[in-house]
């Protein structure tokens, strides 16, 4: 030391390293204190239970209980599932109308030839031609034309309109539909210019022959069932 | 001779750099093939799926939902859809009637309405259910009152149904909470993600049923 010429004499020879041993000590406690606390936090974590709630449904019509979502769901449909209830939906409104140009109906009505089916303008312009029969089976369709066409055909010549009120319109699955088809239940409101508006429930079974029906994936009706409900 | 080797070297380089293009041009061409990605626009409406406030098992309560489960029981023991395999698989004993009943009540429903059930479903039919009041004890039964509805004409848009009344009484067995079962099977979530019907998993059981 040269003291009075050096004044940066430490007072405390070791005064450094017991700071530095104690900043130390501060440290690791603080550590094993967040130590602690995470493990405390994992404790936690693993025994707490979250609630994972699974909404259920209960149809007014049907009565049928169904799992409408749960939080771990997702609700992106697949195309197999969404085409099916699209061909639901275009037959249901094709099925459901009447128009008081007869005309109209012939040409929505007729008969038809596979390859006639298959024309992508035919299906882009409007209602399509010989819609009915483009889109179901030929089982569906003599059904339509013995058992339904001739009391359309009455009401038509009448003077009478159905439209299928599209916002009504209400499609479910019935069951689990796979990519080779499935049952559907689908309500509306019918819309009439002589007798009201009146509600509809209807089934229908679609089926998939992959090498037919391009324009909809190989998919169409294989049955269809309509009832009225009510006003 | 020295600048010959360097021009066919250079030639050589020329050519490898062409290839090079030639590849790497394949190679890109490979990477930027399209795909066609489906966009499908839905036709239905899709209100009814909008959940308003969710009632919580809580809120429902226990009488509740002892309630829904008679009201679901009902509706199995006499719906109808125009649609033979429902009803043929019901029959079969694969439905949730089936899981909700106890052997006695289950045979007594399989030799009675499910053969109606089944020939109703082929000729296209229709019934819908009502429960018309909650289920009210009367001794060792329980005894609700019904309605269904049934349109035995398909696409007949002017077809009234048929309406008829009646009354069950059930003998039930009920313990709030889900069947222990469920837990072999991987609990409820796995049980519900493989598409259960949620009643079944309720600890309900219709021990034995009389029409009257």
């Amino acid at each position: 030391m040269e003291y009075p010429a050096d004044f940066n004499t430490p007072a405390f020879p070791a005064g450094k390293s017991v700071a530095l041993a104690r900043a130390m000590a501060i440290g690791s406690l603080v550590l094993f204190f967040l130590i602690a606390c995470m493990c405390a936090i994992l404790l936690f974590a693993s025994k707490s239970r979250g609630v994972n709630p699974y909404l259920v449904s209960i149809s007014s019509i049907t009565g049928q209980w169904k799992l409408v979502g749960n939080k771990a769901g997702t609700s992106e449909l697949n195309t197999d599932y969404t085409m099916q209830e699209a061909v639901v939906g275009a037959f249901a409104q094709n099925w459901l109308f009447i128009s008081d140009n007869s005309y109209e109906n012939q040409l929505l009505w007729a008969e038809c030839k596979p390859e006639e089916c298959s024309g992508v303008e035919n299906a882009s312009r409007g209602r399509p031609n010989a819609a009915i029969c483009c889109g179901a089976s030929s089982e569906v369709y003599e059904n339509f034309i013995e058992n339904v066409m001739p009391d359309y055909d009455a009401r038509g010549r009448a003077g009478e309109r159905w439209v299928l009120a599209f916002d009504t319109m209400q499609i479910y699955a019935v069951g689990k539909p796979g990519p080779a088809g499935g049952v559907w239940r689908l309500t509306a409101e019918v819309q009439s210019n002589v007798s009201g508006s009146f509600r509809v429930l209807a089934f229908a079974k679609v089926g998939r022959m992959a090498n037919m029906y391009p324009l909809t994936n190989g998919y169409y009706i294989t049955d269809f069932n309509a009832y009225r409900i009510g006003k | 001779m020295k600048k010959l080797i360097m021009f066919i070297a250079g030639l050589m380089l020329l050519a490898l750099m062409c290839g090079a293009l030639f590849f790497a041009g394949a190679i890109y061409d490979t990477g930027n093939r399209l795909s066609v990605e489906t966009y499908m626009f839905r036709p239905n409406n899709l209100s009814a799926y909008r959940i308003e406030k969710p009632a919580t098992i809580d809120e429902l309560g226990d009488s509740q939902m002892f309630q829904l489960l008679v009201r679901k029981y009902i509706t199995e023991y006499f719906y109808v859809l125009p649609n033979s395999d429902n009803a043929s698989s019901r029959a079969a004993g694969s439905g949730a009637l089936a899981i909700m009943s106890g052997n006695a009540a289950f045979e007594k429903w399989r030799s009675g309405p499910a053969k109606e059930i089944v020939e109703l479903a082929k000729n296209k039919a229709l019934r819908t259910v009502r429960v018309l009041n909650d289920a009210i004890k009367e001794g060792d039964f329980w005894v609700v009152e019904y309605e269904t509805a049934t349109w035995t004409r398909p696409n007949d848009l002017t077809a009234s149904p048929e309406i008829r009344r009646g009354r069950m009484l059930l003998q039930i067995a009920y313990e709030p909470g889900f069947r222990a079962i469920i837990e072999e099977f991987g609990g409820v979530g796995a049980v519900l993600d493989n598409g259960a019907d949620p009643a079944t998993l309720f600890n309900f059981v219709v021990i034995d049923v009389f029409e009257g």
